[in-house]
């Protein structure tokens, strides 16, 4: 059984808002999964993605690569990518190896993340 | 006398296989004695290996196994991950290159890259018709061994060199090579060195045969270097510096710089290669990258990668002068800082601020440390800088003590806070935002790590019972 769980919450007060819980560890077998479930939300123009990384506790290049590339994809929607909670040691230095940190918009709070996404 | 371990471990590659890999790494790095750190980059590194071979030699195929051999030995440890696939397994390429993918937002590719940034070497071995075997190498702390210069990477050769004219020379050689970047590119990249040093430099652009060696005129001229002692090609050439201050480069003039090699002996058109500064190096970057904000501007790729190229020079320069490798002059750093001198300047210059804040600074073990590798004034500069933002996320009324120590290749500030600190509370989310300054915020403190790091020196946060230490560690001058 995958050691993965991606929780997905659609905020009532954004249609273009959404928070993804992510637990357990991505990599490439549960790549699949989260793959899927970010194309949902861009289908239904959820482009504002709050990703909360607390109970992430690990990740590897393909996991990063995919938000990259769905950076770029929001990005042409006018939304917004930003991670929330990178708690994890292990998961904070991976990211931090491949510059995430200059690209993404972290915060400390999933609160803090949300209200800085929600459009005015 | 140490015992060296070693563990195996076999595994199909059905779809706990990365699992179980990650959990061998896990152990075995953590039995070494390595730090929380460097195992979870083992873990990473091993998860890219295997992850790579299941991905794309097996296809997710089950019926094939993974072979893991774990070494410890005293220097660190090898990884050794094998495959069972004749196929042989591709090295990283030479020219990744992890800023464009970035900026352009690629979803893929990083495996490789993330893997080299986390271990300190990767070896592929090929056995033909048989499998492969990549070994994973982690060093432990201390026990590095001194970084070969790679100088067939151009910016290596230059950095080497000293940056010396010879080294650019040489550089803007290898980037026409490589890139198809034309002449002119050389000329830019020696104006660019002349507004990072402040020593004039002698500059180097193509002359027709016939043109006149050395430009006098009524802006002086401060060095000149003989043909000869550049070693140059036949058909060469050389002109001097010049320096003038113009006005803003426009988007327009830089277009009409790319001109043909005879005209270049036009001293206008030089005075005016010479003058692009800086910040509209990176602003022509990011025009020519972005894309023409209006139809009638069209920018070729070469345009593009010119400035592409001329930008990744000028951050390289400006990233080594930060990390004090290099001094504004153009020289390389040699250190030599006195870390006893600056700490005890520190604290006399923090003692008005701290003693309004009812802090007490006591500077508590005081001892003369040899010199470190650091310059003087940039040492002071950044124990000024931590120390005062160290003041700032302090409580009220506490005590912060500050220990000199060396060993024989380190000296070492330590400092103390006894009681708990503003802003250092445990369980409170964001914990050790020092911390988190120093990694990505607060563009002193980072500032401050990478020159700090840059000097081959350390800084580790921790804390002790009730307070918080912050320990800087400096390689000594005259250690290796």
């Amino acid at each position: 059984m995958r050691d993965f769980n991606c929780e997905v919450h659609l905020p009532a007060t954004s249609k273009e808002l959404a928070v993804l819980r992510l637990a357990g560890v991505l990599d490439s077998y549960s790549l699949p999964d989260l793959e899927k479930t970010l194309q949902d939300l861009m289908r239904d123009n959820r482009c504002r993605i709050v990703v909360n990384c607390e109970r992430l506790r690990f990740i590897s290049s393909a996991g990063m690569g995919l938000f990259l590339g769905t950076l770029g994809e929001v990005e042409k929607q006018g939304g917004s990518l930003s991670f929330a909670q990178v708690t994890q040691p292990e998961v904070h230095d991976a990211m931090s190896l491949l510059g995430f940190f200059e690209v993404f918009p972290v915060f400390d709070q999933e609160t803090e993340a949300i209200k800085k996404n929600l459009r005015s | 006398m140490t015992e060296h371990r070693s563990a195996h471990l076999t595994v199909p590659c059905d779809s706990s296989c990365l699992e179980k890999v990650r959990k061998f790494v896990q152990q075995s790095a953590a039995g070494a004695g390595f730090n929380r750190t460097d195992v979870g980059r083992l873990v990473l590194a091993a998860d890219e290996v295997c992850s790579n071979i299941v991905k794309h030699t097996y296809r997710f195929e089950p019926n094939h196994k993974l072979s893991l051999n774990w070494q410890e030995r005293e220097e660190g440890a090898v990884l050794e991950i094998e495959d069972d696939s004749p196929t042989p397994y591709l090295p990283s390429p030479t020219d990744f290159d992890l800023h464009s993918k970035i900026k352009y937002r690629h979803g893929n590719g990083y495996g490789k890259y993330l893997m080299r940034q986390a271990v300190d070497d990767v070896q592929y071995e090929t056995i033909p018709g048989s499998h492969n075997k990549v070994s994973l190498i982690k060093f432990r702390k201390g026990h590095e061994p001194k970084k070969k210069q790679d100088l067939s990477n151009p910016y290596d050769l230059a950095r080497a060199r000293s940056y010396s004219l010879l080294a650019l020379f040489e550089l803007g050689e290898n980037l026409s090579r490589q890139q198809g970047v034309p002449e002119l590119m050389k000329v830019f990249l020696y104006a660019v060195m002349g507004r990072l040093t402040t020593h004039p430099v002698a500059l180097l652009a193509p002359i027709s045969a016939g043109a006149p060696f050395g430009v006098a005129g009524e802006i002086g001229l401060s060095r000149r270097l003989a043909v000869e002692d550049l070693n140059l090609p036949r058909h060469g050439w050389v002109v001097e510096s010049l320096w003038a201050q113009r006005g803003p480069f426009l988007v327009e003039d830089f277009r009409r710089l790319r001109i043909p090699e005879e005209e270049m002996e036009t001293l206008e058109h030089l005075q005016a290669a010479l003058l692009i500064p800086l910040f509209l190096i990176n602003q022509l970057r990011g025009i020519l990258c972005l894309g023409p904000k209006r139809s009638h501007q069209a920018f070729s790729e070469e345009d593009v990668n010119f400035v592409t190229l001329l930008g990744d020079f000028v951050l390289l320069l400006k990233e080594d002068i930060e990390r004090g490798r290099l001094l504004a002059g153009g020289v390389p750093a040699r250190g030599g800082g006195d870390l006893q001198a600056a700490t005890r300047a520190t604290v006399a210059r923090l003692a008005k601020p701290a003693r309004e804040s009812h802090i007490n600074l006591d500077l508590s073990e005081d001892v003369p440390i040899p010199p470190v590798r650091m310059e003087a004034e940039l040492l002071h500069k950044v124990l000024l800088t931590l120390l005062t933002h160290v003041l700032y996320l302090s409580k009220e009324e506490g005590t912060l003590g500050l220990r000199l120590s060396s060993s024989a290749e380190q000296g070492t500030l330590t400092l103390s806070y006894i009681g708990t600190p503003l802003g250092f509370e445990k369980g409170k989310p964001g914990f050790n935002p020092l911390i988190d300054q120093m990694i990505s915020g607060g563009l002193k403190l980072v500032e401050c790590r990478k020159a700090i790091q840059g000097a081959g020196g350390r800084i580790t946060i921790g804390v002790k019972g009730e307070g918080v230490t912050l320990e800087i560690t400096f390689p000594l001058s005259s250690s290796t």
